[in-house]
Parts: structure tokens; C-alpha cells; sequence
């Protein structure tokens, strides 16, 4: 069975919104621009998820629903014998806002930007913590997991009508700060996110 | 016999869940419920018996997700034996009610653009596909359901309209808090299908019948045509491998039973529902008398988010958006400069009006095109209500077709040609008209001569089929300069439309000072005396502070006005609007240089303030110049050697842009044109919806001089490559997000060096590297915003 769940995001944490703006050091505007952001998203988020067996042939994944060929995720769930499949979505309201920064004061929409990063990653955080045994995520697009794979993950959740969310052509999300992802259960790695998975060797996001 | 004919005389029952029955068949996750028509016939065959068995008259097709997108080729297939599966069982079944047949049309699971991808004309042909084949394979109702978007649902109910006679159910699927998942309130959704025609509305899934209560409760509250009724069987949970429903088939008639006395006149089921369900509702409702839903007379316009009631209360309708004497207005349109045409609108929501008016209309311009992309970019960003002013019948058509609810339009008058043209438009896709008392003999001066047009008036529209609720008289402002007594027969007519024909009426108020001095004064008393002649709705200036104060003091002298609290709410903001701008003319710093000052500190305000006092002394080009340039080129630098960042970057760019704009206008005024570097076509590729990284670069390369030519985002190859060549541009920047929209980067590239061989492309965006920029043939990479720009210098340099 597909769970829906609404789950209350915690406080932020503004240094990390800092770094998602690509700033260092704050000065006083920049400060209030945030806080001015944040007052405007949602203090929760909607989460829609499945808890299902899988199995590990080799390079392939393979759950009830479908299976996938990735080496790195084989490895992340190697040993695990059941995964959970969620996406989650801060919601269209969060667009809506961007878009009305984009028109009015662009640099209030890059601060928002930086915001529903942070917003969205929290929101990840806080539904995984409910569960105890388990690895990192891990979402379509890292390593060589397929950006492909969403299709089946949002069609097997059937995210459009629990959560409103939904695949473009490109396999763009909307609404835009929504995330799709698989962790193993039974296995602990540890389960924060890191950088040491992603092949952006450039990114400025970079953590070392 | 046949359903219209039902509706009018008896309850109706509806059938329950599939998916639910499906899933305890043995549907594996992942599997389309749909192939089963094909795969399993004898099943959904069954399914349907059982819900005819049950007492259902109406029985839909398995046919939820059934279209292109999803299936392709295996469509058609798929609806002829989801139909043949229903018709059998309608043979097979022994009850002896009327017994209908209902295309099942699902929401498409991808969101509509802006905030999808999705086209609103492609979910247009792509239900039309849907709806065809139901009509070729014989169904007899079309049953749009769980619709969560109401731009999707109207897309919906066009493809049903435009494609078949038949009867058309639309239902909703509501969330917690009572509204759609794009916003919508169930009254706005009730209003904007009651004006497009359909012949029932309701609500079905996400929630029991009880916690549904409220919803139907506005939908009947509104709603002229029947309400039905689809709950799910409560809540979900898991047991044992099944999923199980929390309320019993008993205790769900009973609720049902409750619904039917609130009004509700058709019943059936969603998730968790059998055939046990629908035979309890159908034993429980029974004894419940029909009665038919009851016509309401509210004349009432709505947003994608809410509706708007025009009567008792009397309304603000912004002006605003309109190029009538003003010349930054026209440059806007003329110039594509969408941006000044959305602030615009913006800055009235934030004056609280209820409607806004858009009228765009400029010789030498496509206005039907202009109009429906304003409409379209203006509902992404504001959820007021619009109303379309516009004389162009297809620019009226095109703007109210890709309208996101029903909107205002403005207008029609007593001319036969008028109302042969706008009444039609008004049938088909609703809307609230803007009548005006003229007609082939113009405006007669009497208020007499002005009531009896719009009694003819009334007589037309009833032939085309519209009520007298969806008719807004306008009795006509002229100055009073040109005839003494013209605004009292517009006051006079205007109280017998209101008081005798029970019509609400609408006025464009500025127009009576047309000529004379202050014409503020003059605009605010007429609104009040307007207001208290009955005029329901005001076309305003909502900036004018003696149009509001008229307004305010109306409500609350009417009783209108709760605790004084909107009188209380206006005076404070005019104290506080006061205030802010008195300090960010007056703080004074140390700095010696006060507007480079202010865009480095990144102060918009301020900085258009100190800019409009400098052009009190100063030619416009020495400001650029000495102030603005040097301040621009600070921050640039600062950002260039990482100690300022790209936010603050952008506070620069955007107070240097308030400057700019006031040197703008007052070059305009003069009559004059700003000189610009050179043209840069700009765009975010197709398929890439996301586009802050090319407006960073947009509001950067305005600051510093260059026309930029912003074409938005998702464009394709071909537009981008026209644009560049029509406008003969040097320069195009491109701006990709997603790995998987890179191609079409590479073959926009392509087809701009071969369209337009002089013109270099930059590109940028979070996927982008320096090599495979090469790689896909640009000209330059542009790691920020900044780079961008200095490589457009270069460019124009090298011209």
C-alpha cells in the first residue's frame, strides 16, 4: 500500500541556505531577505511512500514494481531485503511565490531558490527519520541511476494524485522542490548525504 | 428519454470504485488498470453487472487514464473494449431503471503549464482523442472525475464540448483544506463549469462522504446545474497484504442520506466503494424526496483560486492595465516588455481590487496574440479575477478560451453585430459581459433612452441562452466638460437598471473629468455618488488615493465595513506608504556619490527616488554615466573578485533598474528614445521550465544597456532561431537546467548558426561545462551571470 503523509518541517538552518546561495558572509539585508523567503513557505511538506521487497542481481535492482540496472544503487542496497520508494514535494505555493520573485526582484528569487533547497532536503530528513536500520538515499540522476527510473517510481506511487506531483517531458518535477528517492532498511551506512557519489566534480556546491 | 431529461425528474445513482475491486482481483502494482478491458473482459464486465445490479443508473467505463500520452497507439483498442465491457453488462444486467453508459476521463498526471510543462491546447486534443473514441464506440455521457487542476478540467470539458452532444458530469478531487491542488475553492469551481456549460458537477475521492460534507455544501451554494456526490469509503489502511476502507456501506448511505437533504441529486462512489455500497446508498436515498437544485441569480466572475460576487458588496476593478495615454504603457507593449505589464499588475493586487482589467489593445500590433499570452503570463503570477477589455472578437475569443476560471469580459453593446459576435463566446466558455447602453444610434443622452437598450439587450441574451446574472451594465461616464447633464443620466440610468431591471451595473469612473484640472477631486466624488446610485462595480485607478477614500468611506458609511476594519486597514497603509517614501528620499548618508550609493547598498527604492530628483538638474546620459555606470561597475567587480555575492549582486542590479526605469520614463515623456547597445535574444530551451539563471542574466545585461529580447522559457529550436534572425540580433544566450534538455540546447545552436550566421551564442546553466559548451558548438560558456555579460561587451565591441 502507497502511504500519504504530511510532515511537519523543522526549523531551518540558515547557514545552509547561505550555501545554496553561494554566499559566505552575510551583511544584514541579505539576512532579512531570507527570513522574508522563509515566511513565506509552507512549514510542512507532503510525502507519499512505499516500504517493498528487492532484490540484488549483480548490477540490477529488482522491486514489485519494475526493475532498474545501477551499479551504484545495487551497491547502496546490497544486503538489504526490503527499501522504501518515497517522493516528496514542498508544493506548487513555493512556484508560485519564485515566480512572482523572478518578475519583481530576482535576487529575492535566488535567496527563495536557496530556500527551498535547504526546505526540501529537511523535508527528506525528517520523513527518514522514522525509520531506524537504514542507508542513504539515493534519487535517479546520482551516480548512474537513471533519471529515466522517476517514470516508474512516480507512476508506481502514483504521486500526481497523492501529492500533486508530476513528470514533465524532460523529466523535469513539478512542482520544482520535489524529490524522489530509495533507501535500503536492515543495513546502516551512514546516512547523511554527502558529495562523494556525484561526478559534478566542478559544482559549487561541492562539499569535500 | 436520456439523462438531461433525469436530471430534471429523479435522483440518479452512480456507480463505485474500480481501482479498489481491481487491486483484490489480483492487479499487481505498476499494472495499467486499463489493460484489463483487453486482458480481462469477463472481470470489468462482472464489475459493471454488479454495480447495475446494485441500482446504479450510470456505470463508467475503466477507462480513468485512457489516453495518448499513456498508451499511444494501443488507445483506441483499449475505450471500444472498455465500452463493449460496459454494454454487455447493461444487456446482462436485470434491473429495470435507466441504465447509461459514462466515458471515464481521468486527469492526465501531468501538470499544465506554468506550473507543468504540459500545453493547455495539448491536454485540449490529447482529451479530444479520448473523447472521440468514446463517442465513436457509443457512449452516452462523457464523466470527467478527479480532475485536481482546474485549467486541466477546463481543458477537459473543451475537448468534451467541442467534440460531442452528449452530456457532460465534471468532478473534482478536493485535499484537506477544502481546495484543489492548484487552489481552487469549490465555488470557484462550480462557477467556472456552470459557465462552461456542463450538466452536473461534484466532488469524488480523497475523503469520506462526512468530511466532504462542507464542499458540497459551497458547490450547492452556488451552483445552478445538479451536484453529485463520489466519496470514498473513509480512510485507507493496510491489512494483511489488502488495503481496507474505515466506514461500512451502512454508515455510508447514511451519510449519503444526509447529502441528499443538503441538495446533492446524483450518488455514487470512489475508492474503497463496491457494489454493497451503491445498493445501501440507492435503499437509504430512496426515501429522500427529489428535488431539483434550486437557480441562483449571483452574478459571479472567478480566478483558478476564488470567485468573486458582484452585487450587495460593491467591487474595484484596477484600470490600469490599459495603454490609453500613457506612453510607457504603449512603449511596453510595443517593446514585448511582458515584465512592465505584469508589475503593473501586481502593483493593484497589492491595492486589494477585486477584479483587474487587461486591455492591451495598440494599432500595429497582433492583439489577439498579445492579449492571450498577457492573460496567460498574468494568471501565473496574480489569482485576481480578469476582465478581457477588448474590441478585437478574436483577440476576446483566444484570451477567454486560456482563461484559468470565468472572467469578466468587456465588453458587448446594443448593436446587433456586437451581440452576435460576443453572446456566442459568452455561451460557450462563461463569463460576466460588460454590456454597454449604446448602440447603432450611439448613446442617447437620456437615461431613459440608455435603460430601454438595455432592456433589448436582455431580450438577445436570453435568446442565446444567458441570464441576466452573467449581464453588467455599463450606462456610460463621458466627460462632463462636454455636457453639463451628462453624468447625472448616467447616475439616473444606472438606478433604474440596478432598482427596476434587478441588474447589477459596472462604470468606468475617470472618464467623467476627461478634460478638466484635478481630476482626481472630481473622479473620487463621482465614484461616491455612483456607489450610492448603486453601481456594483468601479473600473478604477486603485493608486488614486481619492478613489480609495471614496471606497472606504462608502463601506463603512453603508454598514459594509465589519468593525471599521477595512477603513482602518487603508488609512494605515496610507500613513505607512507615506513614510517609506518620505525616508528614502530624505536618509543621507556620509556618501558623496548618494544613488551609486544606493545601488551598491542595493536600496530600490531609495535609488529611484534620488534618481528622479537628480533629473530635475541633470541630462539622463550624465547619470548613466557618473552615477550609474561606476556604481554597476563596483559591484561587478566585487562579484567578479568574490567579496560581493550573486545576491547581492542582484540587490545592485535591481536598484539600478528602478533608476533606469525612471530615466525611462522621462525620456518617453519627452518624446524621445533611450539608446541601447545592441539587441540580445534570450531564452531558457526547450523543455527546460525552470528560468531564474536567464532572468539573473536578463535584469544584468538591461543594466548594462543592451535591449534584451527575453522569448521565456521551454522555447523551441525553430521560435528561438526566428527571433534571432527577424531581429537580425548579434548576440543569443541560451539557458539549460536538466541533462536531459542539452540536446535541444546543441540543436537551438545549430539552427541559430544556420539561420543567422553572424549572431554568437553564449550558454549557461547548472549542467553546463566549459568543454561541452564547445562540444555542442557555442560560441562562449558563461559561468555566471557576470561573464555573460562581459562577453556581450565584447560582442557589441567587435561590431
Amino acid at each position: 500500500m502507497i502511504y500519504t503523509e504530511k510532515i511537519k518541517l523543522p526549523a531551518p538552518d540558515i547557514n545552509e541556505i547561505l550555501r545554496y546561495a553561494g554566499v559566505r558572509e552575510a551583511d544584514g539585508g541579505l539576512l532579512s531577505a531570507v527570513d522574508e523567503c522563509l515566511a513565506q513557505v509552507l512549514d510542512y511538506g507532503k510525502v507519499c511512500y512505499a516500504q517493498v521487497p528487492v532484490a540484488i542481481e549483480e548490477n540490477k535492482v529488482i522491486f514489485n514494481f519494475g526493475e532498474v540496472e545501477s551499479k551504484a544503487l545495487a551497491h547502496s542496497l546490497m544486503g538489504c531485503n526490503e527499501a522504501v520508494i518515497f517522493a516528496c514535494t514542498l508544493g506548487m505555493e513555493f512556484d508560485a511565490v519564485l515566480r512572482r520573485y523572478s518578475l519583481t526582484d530576482v535576487s529575492k528569487a535566488v535567496v527563495m531558490q536557496a530556500v527551498g533547497t535547504e526546505r526540501i532536503e529537511t523535508l527528506c530528513d525528517a520523513f527518514m527519520e522514522k525509520f531506524s536500520t537504514k542507508t542513504r538515499r539515493f534519487s535517479p540522476g546520482y551516480g548512474d541511476l537513471s533519471l529515466e527510473f522517476q517514470k516508474e517510481i512516480t507512476s508506481f506511487l502514483d504521486c500526481y494524485k497523492k501529492i500533486g506531483l508530476s513528470l514533465g517531458g524532460s523529466l523535469i518535477m513539478s512542482p520544482s522542490k520535489s524529490v524522489t528517492a530509495i533507501f535500503g532498511l536492515g543495513k546502516e551506512d551512514c546516512s547523511k548525504r554527502d558529495c562523494c557519489l556525484c561526478e559534478m566534480w566542478e559544482c559549487p556546491y561541492r562539499k569535500e | 428519454m436520456g439523462i438531461r431529461e433525469d436530471l430534471k425528474s429523479k435522483k440518479l445513482f452512480l456507480d463505485g470504485s474500480m481501482g479498489t475491486l481491481l487491486q483484490n482481483m489480483g492487479l499487481k502494482p505498476g499494472e495499467l488498470p486499463e489493460k484489463w478491458n483487453i486482458t480481462h473482459p469477463e472481470v470489468i464486465t462482472e464489475i459493471h453487472k454488479n454495480y447495475f445490479d446494485a441500482g446504479a443508473n450510470i456505470v463508467c467505463t475503466n477507462t480513468f487514464g485512457a489516453n495518448s500520452l499513456k498508451f499511444g497507439n494501443e488507445l483506441e483498442e483499449i475505450i471500444a473494449c472498455a465500452i463493449t465491457n460496459a454494454k454487455k453488462a447493461r444487456e446482462l444486467s436485470s434491473g429495470s431503471q435507466n441504465k447509461y453508459i459514462a466515458l471515464d476521463i481521468g486527469p492526465l498526471g501531468r501538470l499544465l503549464k506554468p506550473y507543468g510543462d504540459l500545453d493547455f491546447e495539448e491536454a485540449v486534443s490529447v482529451y479530444s482523442e479520448t473523447v472521440n473514441l468514446g463517442v465513436k464506440y457509443g457512449v452516452d455521457l462523457i464523466f470527467i472525475e478527479t480532475m485536481s487542476d482546474s485549467y486541466e478540467t477546463k481543458a477537459a470539458v473543451l475537448a468534451a464540448k467541442e467534440n460531442s452532444e452528449l452530456p457532460v458530469f465534471v468532478s473534482n478531487a478536493y485535499g484537506e483544506d477544502g481546495k484543489l491542488l492548484t487552489g481552487a475553492t469549490p465555488e470557484a469551481m462550480a462557477v467556472m463549469l456552470e459557465g462552461l456549460g456542463v450538466d452536473a458537477l461534484g466532488a469524488n475521492c480523497s475523503l469520506g462522504p462526512k468530511q466532504l460534507m462542507p464542499i458540497f455544501e459551497s458547490l450547492i451554494s452556488v451552483s445552478s446545474v445538479p451536484v453529485f456526490a463520489k466519496p470514498n469509503a473513509g480512510l485507507p489502511r493496510a491489512e494483511g497484504g489488502k488495503v481496507l476502507f474505515d466506514v461500512t456501506p451502512a454508515e455510508f448511505a447514511e451519510e449519503m442520506k444526509n447529502l441528499a437533504h443538503m441538495g446533492v441529486m446524483i450518488y455514487g462512489g470512489c475508492c474503497g466503494t463496491t457494489p454493497d455500497y451503491i445498493r445501501e446508498t440507492f435503499r437509504s436515498v430512496s426515501t429522500v424526496p427529489f428535488k431539483c437544485i434550486e437557480k441562483k441569480d449571483k452574478t459571479l466572475v472567478s480566478s483558478y483560486t476564488h470567485s468573486v460576487e458582484i452585487g450587495e458588496f460593491p467591487v474595484l476593478i484596477g484600470e490600469r492595465i490599459n495603454p490609453t495615454g500613457k506612453k510607457r504603457f504603449k512603449g511596453a507593449i510595443l517593446e514585448n516588455d511582458m515584465d512592465y505589464i505584469l508589475k503593473e499588475g501586481l502593483s493593484q493586487q497589492d491595492k486589494k481590487i477585486h477584479i483587474l482589467d487587461v486591455n492591451v489593445g495598440l494599432p500595429g500590433i497582433d492583439e489577439a496574440e498579445f492579449l492571450k499570452r498577457t492573460v496567460f503570463q498574468l494568471q501565473s503570477v496574480i489569482n485576481t479575477p480578469l476582465q478581457i477589455d477588448t474590441s478585437d472578437f478574436s483577440a476576446m475569443e483566444k484570451a477567454m478560451r486560456i482563461y484559468n476560471g470565468k472572467p469578466m469580459v468587456n465588453s458587448v453593446n446594443g448593436k446587433m453585430e456586437s451581440m452576435e459576435r460576443v453572446f456566442p463566446l459568452v455561451k460557450k466558455y462563461g463569463g460576466v459581459v460588460v454590456a454597454l447602453t449604446l448602440d447603432e444610434k450611439g448613446i442617447p443622452a437620456t437615461a431613459e433612452g440608455r435603460v430601454e437598450i438595455a432592456k433589448n439587450i436582455l431580450r438577445v441574451a436570453e435568446g442565446y441562452g444567458i441570464d441576466k446574472k452573467d449581464i453588467v451594465f455599463d450606462t456610460l461616464c463621458l466627460s462632463v466638460s462636454a455636457d453639463k447633464n451628462g453624468a447625472l443620466a448616467t447616475l439616473e440610468a444606472l438606478k433604474t437598471i440596478r432598482n427596476e431591471l434587478g441588474c447589477n451595473t459596472v462604470l468606468g469612473v475617470s472618464n467623467v473629468s476627461f478634460g478638466l484640472p484635478e481630476r482626481d477631486i472630481l473622479n473620487g466624488v463621482f465614484f461616491s455618488l455612483a456607489l450610492n446610485n448603486g453601481l456594483s462595480a468601479g473600473i478604477i485607478n486603485p493608486h488614486s488615493f481619492e478613489i480609495m477614500k471614496a471606497y472606504y468611506s462608502f463601506l463603512l458609511l453603508k454598514g459594509l465595513d465589519e468593525n471599521c476594519g477595512n477603513y482602518i486597514d487603508f488609512m494605515g497603509s496610507v500613513v505607512r506608504e507615506a513614510v517609506v517614501s518620505e525616508k528614502a528620499v530624505t536618509v543621507t548618508g556620509e556618501a558623496e556619490e548618494p544613488l551609486a550609493d544606493a545601488i551598491i547598498k542595493g536600496l530600490k527604492d531609495r535609488a529611484a527616488a534620488l534618481c528622479d530628483e537628480l533629473l530635475k538638474s541633470n541630462e539622463p546620459l550624465e547619470i548613466v554615466n557618473k552615477h550609474i555606470v561606476p556604481a554597476l561597475d563596483t559591484v561587478g567587480k566585487g562579484f567578479e573578485n568574490k567579496t560581493v555575492y550573486l545576491p547581492q549582486l542582484l540587490m545592485s542590479a535591481e536598484a539600478a533598474k528602478s533608476a533606469f526605469e525612471k530615466i525611462k520614463v522621462f525620456i518617453l515623456e519627452k518624446g524621445g528614445a533611450q539608446e541601447k547597445k545592441c539587441k540580445v535574444v534570450i531564452a531558457t530551451v526547450k523543455g527546460d521550465i525552470h528560468d531564474i539563471g536567464k532572468n539573473i542574466v536578463k535584469v544584468l545585461l538591461e543594466n548594462y544597456g543592451f535591449s534584451v529580447i527575453d522569448l521565456g522559457k521551454d522555447v523551441s529550436p525553430e521560435a528561438i532561431a526566428e527571433a534571432v534572425a527577424k531581429e537580425e540580433a548579434p548576440l543569443c544566450g541560451l539557458s539549460a537546467l536538466m541533462t536531459t534538455t542539452v540536446p535541444a540546447m546543441e540543436e537551438t545552436v545549430a539552427l541559430i548558426h544556420k539561420a543567422a550566421p553572424y549572431c554568437k551564442v553564449m550558454v549557461g546553466g547548472a549542467v553546463l561545462t566549459r568543454e561541452f559548451a564547445e562540444k555542442i558548438g557555442a560560441d562562449c560558456y558563461g559561468k555566471d551571470a557576470m561573464e555573460a555579460v562581459r562577453y556581450a561587451e565584447k560582442v557589441y565591441i567587435e561590431l
